[in-house]
């Protein structure tokens, strides 16, 4: 029918057809290389639609036959003697098979000292007999070195022998014979020593410490807690200082690196307090500073401090061409400086008027004003010096004159006198 | 099979309580069976001429009875125990959960692995638990006793605390076990016993009843229990019961106290409750009351009674009733609280933490409503700054039986193995071996 209102209207009809399939044959056709299908369908579009295919509990498979099992014997090779357990295993196992839980079990090895070495190394210590170290080694051996289960099981006639007590006399045994055993190289006796090295005082003080730890009272803990997160909270703020200040460091570098790109720019950077030694000073002399510091960490252009940048507008009579360092600065650093020589005069001119060196308000207006106030001073200041000068010089020819003019009246005197 | 370690080899799991016998399969999760460890004792000259009668109580005799060459009766089982005879009295093997009377414990045996399991112990490795403080003579006539007379394949016996910790998965723990006869307080490090913290007190399930008893006594509630009554009628509560009373002539006390704390244990299980914060008798006094129904029709409410008879656990001297007739120094313990404390300071102070974390609660006497609660609401204030956990299974049949399910759980791993005693190693060396292997 679109056909029909098409060829009325006097339109092409086919080629808009073929317009409208067009398209979606090429969208089709368009998949690249090397994009699976299923990949490419996922590409645009609303995904399509998974189908979860129903599941059923498979059927048991009649027809195999069963996996025979046998009711076997086996031997642990872990045990000393020959008992035979049985239990089932598929009939597929092999029956030679090493028991397969064996390789669990471990055995620490403690060493054996001789009736020699203990008469040569460890008879040193009056209060151990060969008998009770016997003892001791045996209840090691029997409970794998669990010191905690050794000194609960520790049971020897008039004698009442601490956890330390234990393990001082084990791991002393352990360093003497170890070290004689190991000969003569130097460095490896010294690796046994530090490897069966046991402090007994230290230890016993480290008990104590946490024997202290475990009955604080509620109170003590409260204020460990806070003291914690009070030393938290310092350490962190420290980061953030930190971090802050390397952020603007690196700022400031990238700035000196590349001065044209932000002069350009004459885009806003983050002021912030740290920017210039001249700024701080400044707002630390002056107390209405408050509000500008206030401004300056808050927001860019705003009166005090600005990006130096050749398309600002600046007064007239603001010279152009001083040096100023890259990057941020403080405005009132922009007025011209004033004559090395002149320097202390005008200080003492703008302290005469109450005035400090720098304006307090630097705002544009008020530094081209300053400039000018400056200038002004200067040269009102070579006015003076001028004047000075011209009337020293008239007073001095004064003098001449009238030095001359007494000596010529005195010759005249003289004249007439003669 | 090998990802959780097991090899089962058919080994039998057997736990003698003080108040239950479990018995089963190692590797199952529950035993399967559980009997009482009371047994009926009928002399020998009393045998003869009433076997008769017994025989027809029972309903045509189910061969419950075990006739000796003495002729002297054993009787074993729930139901068995729990038919009245004449003369029968009723014992309990245990006391103090050690095995006093080893004649019945061979009974017991015999009865658990012909009678209810129905094996041949010469198949089977046999596991068999023990109370923590079991002294040596124990160990060994049990050893003697699986080896001599039931031959058994291989033989091995573990303290119960070890197996209840392992049934809550953890090698080093602090348990607590409030059963029948004891409550214990017991830590276990690595699967061993740390003797020397271990704490016990008599003031268990069975005090508790005893105490129960009394507290009857004085609100003047006469206890008639099952066996005597013969049909009751419906009364109204606190009215007297209305009921025929049977004719039960020769029936010995401990036949009567044993029907009796049934009774008690059922009011125990249903009334009894435990304060979940410390006793405040003001805030008991408006909780409502719970009534309970005694076997002869008679019943009544019982308000702040309920609470304080299970407060004993906590506070033995306060709140035990008619202290200097218990035959008990009540005086002497502490609570079960007080009990963890004292455990905790005789272990070393690097494992003190680690316990805390590992608190197990096992035992009847653990099932009254609000007990863990109470526990750690006890607990956690004294140990600032350490985590208190306390581990107990909501499954009643894992909190009865977690000593024998820590047994199934041991016996049927591959790596237990090595540590059976073998009849060689038992002809080798003795019965002195189990002191050697079994620690």
């Amino acid at each position: 029918m679109s056909n029909d209102v098409r060829d009325i209207l006097g339109l092409s009809g086919l080629s808009a057809e073929g317009s409208v399939k067009k398209p979606m044959r090429i969208e089709k056709e368009k998949k690249p290389d090397g994009i699976s299908r299923e990949l490419f369908q996922l590409i645009g579009g609303p995904p399509p639609v998974a189908f979860i295919k129903p599941a059923f509990k498979a059927k048991p498979n009649l027809r195999k036959k069963a996996v025979a099992w046998n009711y076997r014997a086996f031997k642990n090779p872990a045990r000393g003697d020959d008992l035979e357990l049985r239990h089932w295993v598929k009939a597929s196992e092999d029956e030679n098979q090493a028991y397969r839980f064996n390789e669990f079990n471990k055995v620490i090895n403690i060493l054996d000292y001789t009736e020699q070495e203990y008469n040569n190394l460890l008879n040193s210590d009056p209060d151990w007999t060969k008998a009770e170290t016997d003892y001791l080694f045996e209840l090691c051996r029997n409970y794998d070195l669990r010191f905690l289960v050794i000194s609960d099981r520790y049971e020897w006639p008039d004698k009442r022998r601490t956890m330390e007590d234990l393990k001082e006399r084990y791991y002393f045994v352990m360093r003497e014979v170890n070290t004689s055993r190991a000969g003569s190289g130097v460095g490896s006796k010294d690796n046994i020593a530090s490897m069966y090295n046991f402090d007994k005082a230290r230890e016993i003080e480290r008990k104590n410490n946490l024997q202290y730890l475990f009955t604080r009272n509620p109170d003590q803990i409260k204020e460990e807690e806070v003291l914690l997160q009070e030393y938290e909270r310092i350490e962190q703020n420290e980061k953030k200082f930190s971090k802050e200040r390397e952020n603007l460091l690196k700022m400031l570098n990238f700035q000196d690196i590349n001065p044209s790109k932000s002069l350009l720019n004459g885009g806003p950077s983050t002021p912030t307090a740290d920017t210039s030694g001249a700024f701080f000073a400044n707002s630390a002399e002056s107390p209405p500073n408050k509000k500008m510091r206030r401004s300056s960490s808050s927001s860019v252009g705003t009166s005090s401090i600005e990006v130096h940048s050749p398309t600002d507008a600046y007064p007239p009579n603001t010279p152009r061409r001083e040096k100023l360092p890259p990057g941020v600065v403080v405005r009132s650093q922009k007025i011209p400086p004033v004559k090395q020589s002149a320097i202390n005069k005008v200080t003492k001119y703008l302290a005469e008027c109450h005035l400090n060196t720098r304006p307090n308000m630097a705002t544009e207006t008020v530094c081209a004003k300053w400039a000018e106030l400056q200038k002004g001073i200067v040269n009102m200041l070579e006015l003076k010096r001028h004047v000075e000068k011209l009337e020293n010089d008239l007073d001095a020819k004064k003098k001449l004159l009238v030095k001359a003019k007494t000596t010529s009246t005195t010759q005249i005197k003289t004249e007439t006198l003669t | 099979m090998s990802t959780f370690g097991g090899d089962e080899v058919s080994a039998i799991v057997l736990d003698v309580g003080s108040c239950w016998t479990r018995a089963g399969y190692a590797g199952e999760d529950s035993p399967k069976t559980v009997f009482p460890t009371y047994y009926g004792y009928i002399p020998e000259n009393r045998v003869i001429n009433k076997s008769k009668l017994g025989a027809s109580d029972l309903g045509g005799g189910e061969g419950s009875q075990q006739v000796e060459k003495k002729t002297e009766k054993y009787v074993m089982g729930d139901s068995e125990i729990s038919v009245w005879r004449e003369y029968m009295e009723i014992r309990n093997p245990l006391k103090d959960g050690l095995i006093q009377d080893w004649d019945a414990l061979e009974h017991i045996w015999d009865y658990a692995l012909s009678k209810r399991l129905s094996v041949n112990p010469v198949e089977h490795p046999l596991l068999v638990t023990e109370a923590a403080w079991s002294t040596r003579e124990i160990r060994e006539t049990l050893t003697e006793l699986a080896f001599e007379k039931y031959n058994c394949l291989a033989f091995y016996t573990v303290k119960n605390p070890v197996l209840t910790a392992f049934a809550s998965g953890r090698p080093t723990a602090i348990v607590l076990d409030s059963g029948a006869a004891t409550t214990s307080v017991v830590p276990v490090f690595d699967g061993y016993v740390l003797k020397k913290g271990m704490q016990r007190s008599p003031i268990a399930g069975d005090f508790l009843s005893d105490q129960i008893l009394r507290q009857f006594e004085q609100q003047k509630i006469t206890l008639n229990p099952q066996y005597l009554v013969a049909n009751k009628s419906f009364t109204e509560p606190d009215t007297p019961a209305v009921f025929t009373k049977r004719d039960r002539s020769n029936t010995t006390d401990s036949f009567h106290r044993f029907q009796a704390m049934k009774v008690i244990h059922e009011y125990k299980e249903t009334v009894c409750q435990v304060f979940e914060s410390t006793y405040n008798e003001a805030i008991i006094a408006s909780r409502p009351m719970k009534s309970f129904e005694f076997p002869d029709g008679f019943n009544t409410s019982f308000g702040p009674e309920r609470y304080k008879v299970p407060e004993i656990l906590f506070r033995p001297p306060e709140f035990t009733i008619q202290p200097q007739e218990t035959g008990v120094d009540v005086g002497s313990y502490v609570g079960i609280p007080g009990m963890i404390y004292n455990c905790l300071a005789t272990c070393d102070v690097d494992m003190r933490a680690n316990f805390l974390a590992n608190l197990v609660c096992t035992g009847g006497s653990t099932l009254f409503p609000n007990f863990i609660d109470r526990v750690y609401q006890e607990l956690n204030p004294s140990f600032p700054g350490h985590r208190v956990k306390i581990h107990a299974p909501v499954n009643s049949v894992e909190r009865k039986c977690s000593a024998w399910l820590g047994g199934s759980i041991l016996a049927s791993l591959g790596t237990f193995h090595q540590l059976w005693i073998s009849r060689k190693e038992y002809d080798d060396h003795g019965k002195v071996i189990v002191e050697k292997k079994c620690e």
